[in-house]
């Protein structure tokens, strides 16, 4: 495998917009063409999880190419659910790091809120298993029950969890890409609506438009690919062996921390995948900064604020940022890269990065990818 | 069947066709893992011995009778 440089990422701002998913991606896509100053790749992939449904397009990946007059390129759809985007990159780079091809564009994007609420619930929740379905269980259902369970094995509260949306918040307070530039506190998400027990509506990531783009390519640039991972897990929540930890992130990170040939601790930073808030706790233990059941405690003290010891999700994470669910895995590596080249801004960690890992869930943690990204 | 609730929910916001809340839990039987809903939250508990009834497509956890409940359940 040869290797890969991460060369051009580009952004649209993220929350309710009124363009169309195209106009969302080909706006992304073009930023990150200009920013790796290319107006040629050799191949895109194109990452996003149900855009039939959500906004009424399909053949997707041929529109996109079209539209930004790259035919007669090779186009290509990915589809993981919510890890979509980190699956479009996945590909990107296994395309650029093969030689088949030199420079390689990745897309990803959801356009959600063209549906009612209900709506999105429902297209949501396809992702879940039939006979899980079937009783009604949602996304927020399932997580719940999952965070219940880490509750109880544990000794978390709600107050302790709340406490990753009121730093998520923060984090994006100044973002120009984030849903919410709104700081809340403790007890906001206390008093919010609850959803499913134990979570209310401020520790569930929004319904949001959006799309992110990045251009991989074997030409050296100042950030390259050191490791990426993927894993799998039973989609019924009823046949997995544990359910306070998520098996498919365990194997992206053991294979993407292999491949990088480093540690946790040598990591500078991280976006973690916080549809759910508990979620960006699970995912820091399961990623190895912290030990099962001590995520939550190094969140209480601070290890995972801009300026403690392992800064999770400086963008702002899913919750502020936004989740249209195709892109976020995409964009998660978007600010990993700004943040390695000191071009984060307001968000920007003021101190000497080194490694960024980004983790992105697909659906109720069935499809998880782990990425890690050197500053050189 | 009997088992015993390993995690469960209270869902406020339910999908069309349903309504709310849902009562919702994961039971640990001795053959395998079952989504059953519960009557009430008061039935709601981890670790709580139940007595699992199917009806249609459906599991249903309900109560164990007061002898019942001083037997162990299936690990």
């Amino acid at each position: 495998m040869q290797e890969v440089y991460i060369s051009g990422g580009g952004m649209t701002k993220f929350g309710k917009r009124k363009e169309t998913l195209v106009d969302l991606m080909v706006e992304s896509a073009r930023k990150a063409l200009q920013d790796a100053g290319k107006d040629k790749v050799d191949a895109l992939y194109v990452g996003t999880m149900n855009p039939e449904e959500f906004a009424a397009e399909s053949n997707i990946a041929s529109v996109v190419a079209d539209r930004l007059g790259l035919v007669p390129v090779p186009a290509t759809r990915i589809e993981t659910a919510s890890s979509s985007g980190a699956a479009a990159f996945d590909e990107a780079i296994y395309a650029a790091a093969s030689g088949y091809f030199n420079s390689v564009l990745a897309i990803a994007g959801e356009k959600m809120t063209s549906v009612s609420t209900d709506r999105v619930s429902k297209i949501l929740a396809e992702v879940i298993a039939p006979e899980e379905r079937k009783y009604g269980a949602t996304m927020p259902a399932l997580a719940a029950m999952i965070i219940r369970r880490y509750i109880y094995k544990y000794g978390m509260k709600e107050k302790d969890f709340a406490e990753v949306a009121v730093k998520n918040h923060k984090n994006a307070v100044r973002s120009p890409y984030a849903h919410f530039n709104k700081l809340i506190s403790v007890k906001d998400v206390l008093r919010s609506k609850v959803i499913a027990d134990p979570l209310k509506l401020y520790d569930c990531s929004p319904i949001s438009d959006g799309a992110a783009s990045m251009v991989v390519t074997s030409e050296k640039s100042r950030v390259k690919l050191r490791g990426l991972g993927q894993g799998s897990e039973h989609v019924p929540l009823t046949r997995r062996k544990k359910f306070t930890t998520f098996q498919s992130t365990k194997i992206a990170a053991e294979r993407a921390y292999k491949m990088a040939g480093i540690y946790p601790e040598d990591i500078s930073f991280a976006e973690i995948h916080d549809a759910f808030t508990p979620f960006e706790i699970i995912g820091s233990e399961d990623v190895g900064f912290f030990e099962p059941g001590m995520g939550w405690i190094g969140l209480k003290e601070g290890e995972t604020s801009k300026t403690g010891r392992i800064p999770i999700n400086p963008s702002g994470g899913l919750k502020a940022r936004g989740h249209p669910v195709g892109a976020s895995g995409l964009a998660q590596v978007v600010e990993a890269v700004w943040q390695l080249r000191g071009e984060a801004e307001d968000r920007q960690i003021e101190r000497e990065l080194k490694y960024a890992l980004t983790q992105s869930i697909g659906g109720l943690a069935t499809n998880n990818m782990v990425i890690i990204l050197e500053a050189v | 069947m009997k088992g015993t609730i390993l995690t469960y929910t209270v869902l406020n916001i339910t999908p069309e066709g349903f309504g709310e809340p849902l009562y919702l839990c994961v039971v640990k039987t001795k053959d395998e893992n079952l989504l059953s809903y519960a009557r009430d939250k008061e039935m709601l508990k981890i670790g709580k011995k139940v007595n699992l009834q199917k009806q249609g497509d459906h599991y249903y956890a309900r109560p164990l009778k007061f002898k019942e409940y001083f037997k162990k359940p299936p690990e």
